[in-house]
């Protein structure tokens, strides 16, 4: 759909009409409260943390709504459970949980007297080989993208997701991609992130630009990308939904257990 | 079998003795499509799309009557001893136009005839309407009429009684077209300069038609002029269109061309930042007929368009699409003799698009295609003056190939293909006219279709989780699975006096091909999918009751329609479903389910006089319920729309110049809006409860058009027409997005993005 964007881009600039944007008011119903679950155990120590919070009216502001007094545990297969403390409302950790390549993972959440259930297979580590940088020129900008190198193993399904970082700066936007059509394939690829200001470059030159790469089960790829297709409130798509979770009983949100990796390199 | 009953009692009354023939144009030997041939209160009846008529008389002496919109009507005395055959041509009417006169714009709705929802427009009714870059379009004017709704601005799609966009048949000529759009849906493929007529039936269709739920889009071209060339053509602000057309051999045999292309790209090359980006539609219709001898008559015409989009990115060709509809008709017109008219119909269609993507490490293409081989055969059998039979049948070869990536090895992309999906459409059908009694006219008549899936291939077995779970091998030509479903079809009509009818009909439609889309305009990279074991044929019920009315000595027609059609196996996507899956069991993404639709429509049409044009209002609900989508509970289809009006009129102000407007109004679509709002992972993600719930703003628009002519002489003629889109600037929503506030992002809001404001265009049209 990006892409097709891109088209309409240049539809409207041959032909001289320029679309138009204004923020409207739009009167919104309430709806009752959801639980939202935003569960993470990575392979190394430090990376497990899930966050309870519940969902807000639209014109509430965007703070974190935490939940706490929930009790939040981690099992493993064989049975080995670990409680999270809490460690602001809300938010729950366990510091020095790290999770093995190839294990299934349990997420147990109860509160408000409910049980919330979910499972992740951490996947197997692909290595992050290189990133750098290229331009590209977009009709009359030139722009800075990312790209990673890496190899995809051929024969099982692998799941990526991407997060990218400009001098620390988390930047928007959600980036995943499968080998559906690449199994086994050397993959080469740019991050296409972009500035959600018309007027400012996402990336410039000297910034320091961090890649994350998270090698994810495919629950959670599903979960990411149904959340880009209908969630994130700027896209097109005919029926906007809730992203495809993995847990149960009806909550909001996922529980990831992932391999991370990052890497830097500075816009030339 | 009332239709053998009343052959049957034929020669008790008085010798009968039949009129055949066809009427053309004198000027141009076009023939003329829905004619009237008639003796004043004797009998009467109308030319087919081929210009044939057959007419049941009583032996002896007749005044015949023929005549038709935008001629001058004849009249023929004879004295009828035996079957007799009268071709006839007409004289047009413009061209010895002195002065102002008030004359017929549009062709009358038939008080008698038995069909109901059913809109006809021919091209030069559509001339004067005001359009978007001064493009004339005859599938944008239809949508001004009740029960046809526009899809909004950027988009081609129709909604008709409810329907979804690929629920419409739309024929060139006889051919399916499978994406009727240029430019991602700011115009249509129909240039309206080849354009002879367009046939729209929402309801009633008759046992002809099938394949599709909501409507039939009947467009036929011009044949080409068979007494004197003609050229003809004009730039506007965006494109230039030339037609060329003659006969090969005077009244025999004729030939035409037209060509249209959008030239804004010329442009886009002399210029530096954009001279990698391309941007093009072009299109081309074709036509040959010739004339046999009095019997024979032989068409073949085609229709080649293409489009051509890439926005590069660099010196990379960045992300192209092109796409292509390619359709051929070869039909011969057979007169077995005044009674029995025969057509035969060899008909290709094509239809392609491809993706090409080529940056950085990526480069690769996506390419998609369904393609038919068509016969068709029908005869018409004009039994008696209240009996007349049409009896065919129809056999459609499918071809589609869902998607084929192909890369080079140095790619991150793998080349591979979906499996290519066969089918087999058949139908059989026969309908009767029966002419019940002088003011009762009842069409009754049943269509078979059979649709057959055909190997080879893997076909599926899938869990109400979307997971496969049995797969099953075919070898090719192996037939997998056959749908046979009967469709009655049904209509009657009462004229209960001379100037008022009432109508009401049935009508049963299958498909078995399915578009499917997730995204709220049509996209050229939609997909087609034909039916399988698991996708069953969609099937929808329709009745429709209807009163029309001639006011004011037939200057005025009202015509009032209410429907309600229900529909079953309705297909949507699965939430989270991947369009461009490697997968080729299709059916893991689709949700399945059924709609109904219901509606009243009112037109109040003024078709004599300086001022002309309509008033159309529809009333209307449509919903959809499909389990697994919205709890299982109903809920508006986007394109249910409360109420929806078009005003159009056209005022001749003098010899020279022409004045339009037309005025829409429609409520905003359905859509749905988010219920509230969390935070996954540091962003913003809207959360959302029932689906379709919440309105776009309302949406309306005034266009204003005038059409000065600067010259017109036998010879030659040539005008400037000038439109004004959106004349008072109305900023409809195009899409309403969410997003945190830019400078505060503590908060969220909602922004509407409108495409135009006030589009002026100009063109130039001549001919000679």
């Amino acid at each position: 759909m990006r892409y097709l964007l891109s088209i309409l881009a240049l539809v409207s600039i041959v032909f001289a009409f320029s679309s138009c944007e204004k923020v409207i008011d739009v009167k919104l119903d309430q709806a009752d409260k959801k639980i939202v679950i935003d569960a993470v155990l990575t392979d190394q120590a430090g990376g497990c943390q899930v966050k309870v919070s519940q969902t807000k009216n639209f014109n509430d502001d965007n703070s974190f709504a935490g939940i706490g007094g929930a009790v939040v545990t981690i099992a493993d297969a064989s049975g080995n459970t670990t409680t999270l403390n809490e460690t602001s409302a809300g938010v729950y950790e366990a510091p020095a949980l790290k999770g093995q390549n190839g294990a299934t993972y349990r997420l147990k959440v109860v509160t408000g007297g409910q049980t919330y259930n979910a499972t992740s297979l951490m996947p197997q580590k692909v290595t992050l080989d290189s990133v750098y940088t290229t331009k590209m020129k977009m009709f009359q900008d030139e722009e800075i993208f990312a790209n990673v190198i890496f190899q995809d193993p051929a024969g099982v399904k692998n799941f990526y997701r991407f997060i990218q970082y400009v001098n620390g700066k988390r930047s928007k936007g959600i980036f995943v991609m499968d080998d559906d059509l690449s199994d086994g394939k050397l993959f080469n690829s740019t991050l296409y992130f972009f500035s959600d200001d018309n007027d400012i470059k996402l990336i410039n030159p000297g910034d320091v630009i961090t890649v994350e790469m998270q090698c994810i089960d495919a629950a959670t790829y599903k979960y990411w990308f149904s959340m880009d297709q209908g969630a994130t409130g700027t896209n097109r798509s005919a029926s906007p939904a809730n992203p495809v979770s993995n847990i149960d009983n009806g909550a909001l949100g996922y529980f990831s257990a992932q391999v991370v990796q990052r890497k830097q390199v500075t816009a030339p | 079998m009332a239709f053998l009953f009343s052959v049957a009692v034929v020669p008790a009354m008085a010798q009968k003795v039949t009129v055949g023939g066809t009427l053309k144009s004198k000027a141009n030997g076009e023939t003329l499509i829905g004619a009237t041939v008639k003796v004043e209160s004797v009998a009467g009846t109308l030319t087919n799309e081929y210009g044939f008529y057959s007419l049941s008389l009583p032996a002896g002496k007749h005044k015949i009557e023929m005549s038709s919109v935008g001629m001058q009507t004849q009249y023929i005395e004879v004295d009828l001893s035996k079957d007799t055959t009268i071709n006839l041509a007409l004289s047009d009417n413009s061209r010895d136009l002195q002065e102002v006169t008030i004359t017929e714009t549009s062709k009358g709705r038939s008080l008698s005839s038995a069909q109901t929802s059913v809109e006809r427009l021919t091209a030069q009714e559509i001339k004067n309407i005001p359009v978007l870059f001064g493009e004339k379009d005859i599938l944008k004017a239809i949508q001004l009429l009740p029960g046809i709704k526009a899809a909004g601005d950027g988009n081609s799609g129709m909604f008709v009684r409810g329907g979804a966009a690929d629920q419409n048949l739309i024929l060139l000529d006889e051919a399916p077209v499978y994406n009727a759009s240029h430019l991602l849906g700011f115009f249509s493929t129909f240039n309206s300069d080849a354009v002879k007529d367009i046939t729209v039936y929402k309801g009633g269709m008759p046992a002809q038609y099938g394949g599709r739920l909501s409507s039939v889009l009947d467009i036929k071209m011009n044949d080409g002029n068979n007494q004197d060339f003609d050229v003809s053509g004009g730039i506007g602000l965006i494109s230039a269109k030339l037609n060329v057309e003659g006969p090969i051999q005077k009244d025999k045999s004729s030939f035409l061309i037209t060509g249209r292309r959008t030239y804004a790209d010329v442009f886009l090359k002399a210029t530096d930042d954009y001279k990698n980006n391309s941007l093009y539609f072009y299109d081309l219709n074709a036509k040959v007929n010739y004339t046999l001898g009095e019997k024979d008559r032989i068409y073949l015409s085609g229709y080649f368009g293409k489009d051509k989009l890439k926005a590069a990115f660099g010196d990379d060709d960045g992300f192209g699409i092109n796409w292509g509809n390619a359709t051929a008709t070869l039909r011969w017109n057979h007169i077995f003799n005044n009674k029995l008219f025969s057509n035969t119909s060899f008909i290709f269609s094509n239809y392609n698009y491809k993706i090409s993507i080529k940056s950085g490490a990526y480069d690769f293409n996506i390419f998609s295609q369904i393609q038919d081989l068509n016969l068709k055969e029908e005869i018409q059998w004009y039994i008696s003056d209240r009996n007349n039979l049409k009896i065919g049948f129809n056999s459609i070869y499918h071809t589609i190939r869902p998607g084929e990536v192909t890369s080079g090895d140095e790619n991150s992309i793998g080349s591979q293909a979906l499996q290519k999906r066969y089918s087999w459409e058949n139908a059989v059908y026969a309908t009767n006219n029966w002419k019940a009694a002088d003011n009762l006219n009842i069409t009754y008549g049943v269509r078979v279709s059979a649709f057959s899936i055909l190997g080879g291939g893997n076909f599926y077995d899938v869990n109400a989780g979307g997971e496969v779970v049995d797969t099953f091998k075919y070898n090719s030509g192996q037939f997998v699975k056959t749908y046979v479903n009967l469709e009655p079809r049904l209509a009657a009509s009462w004229q209960f006096n001379p100037t008022s009818s009432v109508k009401a009909s049935f009508v049963r439609n299958t498909q078995n091909l399915h578009l499917i889309s997730n995204s709220t305009s049509s996209s050229p990279t939609d997909k087609w999918i034909a039916s399988t074991n698991l996708i069953k044929p969609e099937i929808s019920d329709q009745v429709s009751v209807g009163y029309y009315k001639n006011l004011g000595g037939n200057k005025y027609e009202l015509t009032v329609e209410a429907y309600y059609k229900t529909m079953q196996n309705q297909i949507d996507y699965r939430d989270g479903a991947n369009v461009f899956s490697s997968s080729n069991a299709i059916e893991t993404e689709l949700l399945y389910g059924k709609g109904r639709s219901y509606g009243l429509e009112v037109l109040l049409k003024k078709k004599v006089g300086r001022l002309s044009g309509w008033i159309s209002y529809t009333l209307s609900k449509t919903e959809r319920q499909i389990d697994g989508i919205n709890n299982n509970e109903w809920y508006n289809a986007r394109q249910d729309r409360t109420h929806d009006i078009a005003i159009v009129a056209t005022y001749q102000l003098n010899k020279k110049w022409t004045l339009s407007a037309n005025w829409v109004y429609y409520t905003g679509d359905a859509i749905t809006f988010p219920a509230g709002k969390y935070q996954v992972d540091g962003q913003t993600v809207y959360y959302y409860t029932k689906r379709n719930d919440y309105r776009m703003p309302a949406y309306h628009r005034l266009d204003l058009g005038a059409t000065c002519k600067l010259k017109e002489t036998k010879k030659w003629s040539h005008e400037l027409a000038f439109s004004l889109f959106n004349a008072y600037g109305r900023e409809n929503a195009y899409t309403i997005y969410f997003r945190d506030v830019k400078n505060d992002p503590t908060r969220t809001e909602a922004v509407k993005v409108a495409l135009f404001k006030f589009i002026p265009s100009i063109s130039y049209n001549f001919k000679f």
